[in-house]
């Protein structure tokens, strides 16, 4: 590899190596690759990463990698988790050799994003704007789905289910769909105090 | 073999041994239905927090497990402002606003671990500009003795004169593990109108958190004071305190976390009236 080029060619060809690998059909394949790379953002939060989503894009990339290096991988998703479990400690023992600062009792790596955000805008203010920007219905579906009793119990959503016509578990799929939408965009919105802008159509 | 729900709770709360939690690692990394599962043991755990049914021990976990983390620490936030937004959003158009819910759900417990052996003391000095002062009373005169309540001014000060001088009026409270906000030992300093310095004294255990930084955090804004923590003059070279002098106006009325770096288990909270 000899330069920024070749390297985007390789990254490029090692990334439609890794979609072959995991399905044949183009379609499935980066359905698959979703679902692959949401199993890793779960299990390096679940697993205290500090930048869950670097760490498994970086996982990624060294299994397309390895795939386009010929390595021989007998059951993708095992050695995806074998890779995982690698960076995962890399990324411990990065962090633990770094000079800390301290927010919220937490050391955290100089420069770390979540050290030098901007908290003027409050999640409050920025959830509403966010809320206001998804579509009606998925709006809607959201603040059904938090809807509590008051009683310390939040009920309906079984309810909330039948009358979209799906199951629980495909309900709460959608709404932790809808989640990730709005935590990106609150995100975005406390960093910048950017106002998010209106998208329509279902999710 | 499957999964029992409470081994999902156990390994979010990272209680599973190394070995289990690698072996439900492996199983959902193949198994999109277990990572599911997982995923709404959080959703419910989360809920369960922010509701506040979670029993003591179990809400403890939570929040040695999700509150130093910020990506996980993010979910509860988030969640608990859909919680509000959805209150908001059933709430008649007449009735008032709904407050945010549990926000104090963490509050329950201040964040020293059970293993910390002696309980650290966190002396509060106040200097109020409109009270005539005999002379600051050196640092080693800080009041040892605990009280409860950190809002009583200076008794033996002199009366109000034609110019009134900053008087430090020092006041002891004593944080030990497992303090709840309302058992009437959080530490509470009722801040005067007016710019007011705030020296913060950190006594037992405190001089080995000298020269370190501390930061002050409001708990419901998010916003930091950060600053050094010095030796206290005169301190007893076998004993215990160092000072953080907060300036007048970096910190307001508002509930607090105070944190000494590198020292992840010394957390204070701290209420400003």
């Amino acid at each position: 590899m000899s330069g920024v080029g070749d390297a985007r060619q390789l990254s490029g060809a090692a990334l439609r190596g890794l979609l072959a690998r995991l399905d044949a059909d183009g379609e499935r394949a980066v359905t698959e690759y979703e679902s692959l790379r949401h199993t890793l953002q779960q299990f390096f939060t679940w697993r205290n990463a500090l930048d869950p989503d670097a760490c498994a894009d970086e996982t990624l990339d060294r299994v397309a990698r390895k795939l386009y290096e010929g390595a021989e991988v007998d059951r993708l998703r095992p050695f995806v988790f074998g890779v995982a479990r690698l960076v995962l400690h890399e990324e411990h023992r990065r962090v633990a050799a770094q000079p800390a600062r301290l927010t919220d009792g937490v050391a955290l790596p100089a420069g770390d994003p979540a050290v030098d955000e901007d908290a003027n805008v409050s999640l409050a203010d920025c959830l509403d704007r966010c809320l206001a920007a998804l579509p009606p219905g998925d709006r809607d579906v959201v603040l059904r789905y938090y809807r509590s009793d008051g009683r310390g119990h939040i009920s309906g959503r079984a309810d909330l289910a039948r009358e979209l016509g799906v199951t629980a578990e495909a309900l709460r799929s959608r709404v932790q769909r809808l989640r990730n939408r709005l935590e990106a965009c609150t995100t975005a919105c406390r960093q910048d105090g950017a106002t998010p802008a209106r998208k329509d159509g279902p999710t | 073999m499957a999964t029992a729900d409470i081994d999902l709770r156990r390994y979010l709360l990272g209680q599973l041994s190394g070995e289990a939690a690698a072996d439900l690692e492996a199983a959902y990394f193949d198994d999109d239905a277990l990572r599911a599962r997982i995923e709404r043991e959080e959703e419910l755990l989360i809920e369960a927090y922010l509701l506040e049914t979670l029993d003591a021990s179990t809400r403890s976990a939570f929040e040695r497990a999700y509150r130093p983390v910020p990506a996980r620490w993010a979910r509860v936030e988030t969640t608990r402002a859909l919680l509000a937004a959805a209150a908001d959003a059933a709430r008649p158009a007449s009735a008032s606003p709904v407050a945010r819910p549990a926000q104090a759900a963490w509050w329950r417990e201040a964040w020293l671990p059970a293993g910390l052996a002696a309980a650290a003391a966190l002396v509060l000095a106040m200097w109020q500009p409109w009270r005539v002062a005999p002379a600051a009373q050196p640092d080693t005169a800080v009041a040892t003795a605990p009280t409860p309540d950190a809002s009583a001014p200076d008794a033996s000060a002199a009366p109000p004169a034609a110019a009134p001088a900053p008087l430090p009026a020092m006041v002891s409270v004593t944080l030990t593990a497992g303090l709840t906000r309302d058992n009437g030992a959080s530490a509470r300093v009722d801040l005067p109108p007016g710019g007011t310095e705030l020296t913060l004294v950190l006594a037992r255990d405190g001089a080995e958190w000298a020269g370190r930084s501390v930061t002050i955090r409001n708990v419901d804004t998010g916003a930091e004071w950060q600053g050094p923590a010095r030796p206290r003059r005169g301190t007893d070279p076998a004993g215990t305190a160092a000072i953080v002098e907060v300036p007048a106006g970096a910190v307001n009325r508002g509930d607090y976390v105070v944190a000494v770096a590198g020292a992840p288990d010394a957390r204070f909270v701290l209420r400003i009236r």
